[in-house]
């Protein structure tokens, strides 16, 4: 046995002291080569993943052996013609460049249903929809008062009345609605004659239940109004520049919490706003101890502040984006403030510390620079997805994240386009059809469906344009429900 | 020097205290810089932290392979002595003593005929080398049953076993060393129990080990050193040379095989420098191990397996819970220690210093019972296994004192103590270290991965070679959960035996990775940290218990 012993230890030995140096030059992406240009080389590879997944990859014109999600490897560095095809799918197709020991990464590459299929959603005209953003509820509007508002379900593509059963109630007419991203939760501030009305409608709730009424808890009507998606009973407001915290689970009236404030916003649950000499302060959840932002309490810059309001947006706690809506502001970030121009709107990720921006010419990214440097946020001179082309000053334009942060859905004008914010080429933008301009949209990224109105009848019309995810609920429209198909 | 002072804790001067103390602090030192090297590693440079797992886990998987290699020889091995009859093969060492020829056999399969065969091949050796073997009728037994606070009950089985040898059992004397400090009950039962089986035995004696002797601690070598001590005395009185006595060192709740004395008894006399050399069963822990939640009986089925990987490599055996040695040995060596816990390993690294290297461990093709760790809830057993392996990983002890040992004890060959210091930092480091490294730390790579990390072929690649080597790892685990099916015992009738409690007993290895983590890793870097951090354990009674219907 002892012989035994002896033999297989030299025999595992040997293959150890063989097999790790190769497999750890396999691991870097060393192949070896037969040939006049052979020998040991270094190669790269490609990571492709699409939605949906199992498409065919050509790569130079041969058919690569697998279905995505697929990792190419033993790629000679060098440039490929890469393309990408599922059947009822659009293809996709672009250049890839290989470095040595470098990953590509495509992934998700968002193939398009080829044809999109709309389904126009009965048969009334509305004004416009508001969009109840990261949720799968919009809102319809057939006219301007309440009983003319309709809660529009993407999912099951069905609407109601909102929901008030006091018949004067009914006939106030809209002044502004106020929404969070992913909050099921809309506030409607209304005027009913003399009377301003401020009303909260949880949309997940059953239609019978009453609005809960707001107004007598504040002195006047407020002109914001936020609140956090997971807490939205308790809400902040500002009132001139007065910010007031409304706990709806008793009935006191509104706490005021601050006064000469310039802006204000939420950190998770603590309310923070900017006080006039410049400052960011941030208050527990209930309005209490209010005391410099972290992490800006050591370093806060002193901001320059104007006599406008600014929205306080915190993409992460490392930074935050103040600005006004003419579109002013700053990102503030390690301690620094770097000043903004022309900033429309922004659509946070707080997932991944990003944040899509509608700048006055063009879609930028904010992101953090490369960790690994623990660089802060850059501001978006090379990261632009729309090169400064376009003025949305005259072209308006709004836009959300589609797939997670992997794509950029946005509307310019009429045109509702798409965008990928991963993929190596992230200028390219594709147009998916034409939308009424001026009458909003929403999209729900859970059944990757959007609701637009058409342009011509004002019908409310959806497309879907990528699968659901696996755990939805319901299930997808049935196909009998497709009443036209359209290219675009 | 005395032989206790070769090998012991105690030092003569500074310079061995200091050596004492920077080998106390080696082991632990090792597992905590891999542990935290790796962790920051992955923080710092995750890319050279994958090329070092990869490395980390192909080294691994070849390790796991080889000993799965040598579990199944080892499981063979076993399986070729499974029925032999010892006392036939005695008689036949008689007959060769006598130089009488033996009886040719019939055996009754294959395996048994490559027993058969290396039987014979041992008579021809014998007869060739012109060695002379002592008779059978000369080899006495001693066997020493250390009792703290196991009841009558827990030590009956073993006893009962001992009577029921097929080797004579008027010539096995029994101690039953019992703690003076152990309850009033256990002695009542344990003088009940002398009682009932003395007159099949030698005899059995009764010791009590007093608490708090000088230079002792509470330990069960302390209590076992006392009844040989006390057994000498027995066997001088009747002037029965103690050369010619095997004496074997049992846990209380050891149940041996019926053929156990014959087999210990025909290695003993075939063994060539017989009082060099201590003779190792190998231990299943059959007793209880129905009664026990999944992890304790995964846990203790991979100890079992790990002594029969151990017993293919006879050259750095090392003996290990209960174990046999000729008693002249254990005089010359001052008995077992009296300070350590670990004194069933201490016992041989103490005899291979005093006899300067010679001395060896002879694996026997042979098991013997004990219960697993066992306590009355899940939580309670998880508990009693941690401190149970606590205890065994406390084996670490022996590492400062056999290094001291290996650098004064210049006279022991140097491949020697070089195989022996490589095996004992190697095994005790990778008890602490590689179900971390596997379950945890050869994951943060891939999860702390930074942008540049993230977007470099290795990154992609190291998944994917990783996954191939768990994959041939699994031919271990198919291996392993075989092997047990076919090592343990029959279920009890009160058990229902079905398919589906089968399958259980299969998935039961799925957990491994984390039942190690929990109960094999963190004990091991416990008691290393301990021993690092000059804090010393002391002895803990494991409990054990034995349902109602397995008693009777």
């Amino acid at each position: 046995m002892q012989t035994l012993r002896t033999i297989f230890f030299w025999v595992f030995a040997t293959i150890y002291l063989v097999t790790a140096p190769l497999l750890i030059l396999y691991a870097l992406g060393y192949t070896y080569r037969t040939g006049e240009e052979g020998g040991l080389l270094e190669t790269g590879l490609i990571a492709i993943e699409t939605e949906p997944p199992g498409a065919d990859v050509v790569i130079n014109g041969r058919r690569h052996t697998g279905r995505t999600p697929a990792v190419l490897r033993d790629m000679l560095p060098g440039s490929y013609r890469l393309r990408v095809e599922l059947e009822g799918h659009r293809s996709w197709s672009d250049t890839v460049h290989i470095e040595p020991a470098k990953a590509v990464l495509l992934k998700p590459i968002l193939l398009l249903p080829d044809p999109l299929r709309f389904q126009t959603i009965g048969d009334r005209p509305y004004r416009r929809l508001t969009p109840l953003p990261d949720t799968r509820y919009a809102l319809l509007w057939g006219g301007r008062t309440l009983e003319s508002l309709e809660a529009f379900d993407l999912r099951t593509l069905k609407s109601q009345p909102l929901s008030a059963t006091n018949l004067a109630v009914r006939e106030a007419s809209i002044e502004r609605v106020f929404t969070v991203p992913g909050s099921k939760r809309v506030v409607l501030r209304a005027r009913l004659k003399s009377k301003r009305l401020l009303l909260g409608f949880d949309l997940d709730q059953a239609p019978d239940d009453e609005p809960t009424v707001l107004q007598d808890r504040l002195p006047d009507a407020p002109e914001r109004l936020t609140w956090d998606a997971d807490a939205p009973r308790r809400v902040l407001a500002r009132i001139g520049n007065d910010l007031y915290l409304i706990d709806e689970a008793n009935t006191n009236a509104a706490q005021r919490i601050a006064d000469d404030a310039r802006g204000m916003g939420l950190h998770g649950r603590r309310p923070c706003w900017l006080t006039a000499d410049g400052r960011i302060l941030e208050a527990d959840s209930d309005g209490g101890n209010p005391s410099p932002m972290n992490p800006f309490d050591e370093d806060t810059p002193t901001l320059p502040v104007s006599d406008e309001w600014y929205t306080l947006e915190v993409l992460d706690d490392d930074a935050v984006l103040l600005r006004t809506d003419q579109g002013d502001g700053w990102v503030l970030t390690d301690g620094r403030a770097q000043p903004l121009k022309g900033l429309r709107w922004a659509r946070m990720n707080a997932a991944r510390d990003r944040a899509l921006i509608g700048l006055s010419d063009g879609l930028a990214l904010l992101e953090p620079e490369d960790r690994e440097a623990d660089r802060p946020l850059v501001l978006p001179t090379d990261r632009v997805i729309l090169k400064r082309a376009i003025d949305t000053r005259t072209t308006p334009m709004s836009g959300c994240w589609a797939c997670s942060d992997a794509y950029a859905l946005y509307q310019l004008g009429d045109e509702i386009r798409l965008a990928s914010t991963r993929l190596p080429d992230r200028s390219h933008a594709e147009t998916l059809f034409r939308a009424c301009a001026s009458c909003g949209w929403a999209y729900d990224d859970a059944y990757g469906r959007i609701l637009y109105l058409d342009p011509e009848t004002r019908r409310p019309v959806c497309v879907d344009i990528r699968p659901a995810r696996l755990l939805s609920w319901p299930p997808r429209l049935p196909a009998r429900e497709i009443e036209r198909e359209i290219h675009p | 020097m005395t032989a206790a002072l070769l090998y012991s804790r105690t030092t003569e001067s500074r310079a061995d205290a200091f050596q004492q103390r920077a080998f106390e602090i080696l082991p632990g030192a090792l597992s905590w810089s891999l542990l935290i090297g790796m962790v920051l590693l992955s923080f710092l440079n995750p890319m050279l932290a994958a090329v070092i797992v990869i490395a980390f886990d192909l080294y691994w998987l070849l390790r796991l392979l080889h000993g799965t290699l040598f579990l199944v020889l080892g499981y063979l091995r076993l399986s070729m002595d499974a029925s032999t009859n010892w006392m036939e093969r005695l008689a036949d060492l008689d007959a060769l003593a006598e130089r009488r020829p033996s009886p040719r056999r019939r055996p009754a399969h294959l395996l048994a005929a490559f027993s058969e065969r290396l039987h014979r091949g041992a008579l021809k050796r014998t007869l060739r080398d012109k060695r002379s073997l002592p008779g059978q009728a000369d080899i006495r037994h001693l066997v020493i049953v250390p009792v703290c606070k196991e009841d009558a009950a827990i030590v009956e089985p073993g006893l009962r076993a001992l009577a029921e040898q097929t080797f004579p059992a008027q010539r096995i004397a029994v101690v039953l060393a019992l703690e003076a400090r152990a309850p009033q009950a256990i002695r009542e039962s344990l003088r009940a129990l002398r009682l009932r089986y003395r007159e099949r035995f030698t005899d059995i004696l009764l010791t009590e080990h007093p608490d708090g002797l000088p230079g002792e601690a509470r330990v069960k070598g302390a209590n076992a050193t006392w009844a040989a001590r006390a057994a000498r005395e027995w066997f001088e009185a009747r002037g029965y040379p103690l050369e010619s006595i095997v004496v074997s060192c049992f846990d209380a709740d050891t149940v041996v095989d019926p053929r156990y004395m014959a087999c210990l008894t025909y290695h003993f006399i075939l063994s060539e420098d017989r009082e060099r050399a201590s003779f190792q069963p190998i231990p299943v822990y059959n007793n209880n191990i129905w009664d026990v939640p999944g992890f304790a009986r995964v846990l203790d089925i991979g100890s079992s397996f790990f002594q029969l990987m151990e017993s293919t490599n006879p050259e750095t055996l090392v003996t290990f819970s209960s174990h046999s040695m000729s008693f002249g040995a254990l005089t010359d060596i001052d008995y077992w220690p009296t300070d350590m816990i670990s004194d069933d390993s201490a016992i041989y690294w103490k005899a291979l210093m005093h006899f300067q290297g010679r001395y060896r461990t002879v694996p026997m093709p042979i098991t013997l019972s004990m219960d697993v760790a066992d306590a009355k809830t899940w939580w309670k057993t998880a508990g009693t296994v941690y401190r149970q392996k606590r205890r065994w990983a406390w084996g670490v002890e022996n590492v400062p004192i056999v290094l001291r040992g290996f650098i004064r004890g210049r006279r022991i060959p140097l491949h020697l103590r070089i195989k022996h210091t490589v095996k004992l930092l190697e095994s005790h480091l990778a008890w602490a270290t590689w179900p971390f490294m596997l379950a945890v730390i050869g994951w943060l790579p891939a999860i702390l991965a930074t942008r540049s990390f993230s977007d470099s072929v290795l990154y992609y690649s190291a998944p994917r070679i990783l996954q191939t080597i768990f994959r041939l790892a699994s031919i271990s685990l198919i291996t392993s959960i075989a092997l047990s099916l076919l090592l343990l015992p029959p279920r009890p009738k009160r058990l229902r035996h079905t398919v589906g409690a089968a399958f259980l007993h299969a998935i039961e290895w799925l957990f491994v990775p984390l039942t190690t983590v929990f109960l094999s890793a963190i004990p091991a870097l416990d008691a290393q940290t301990r021993l690092m951090l000059g804090h010393r354990m002391t002895f803990f009674v494991t409990d054990k218990t034995r349902r109602q219907t397995d008693r009777q």
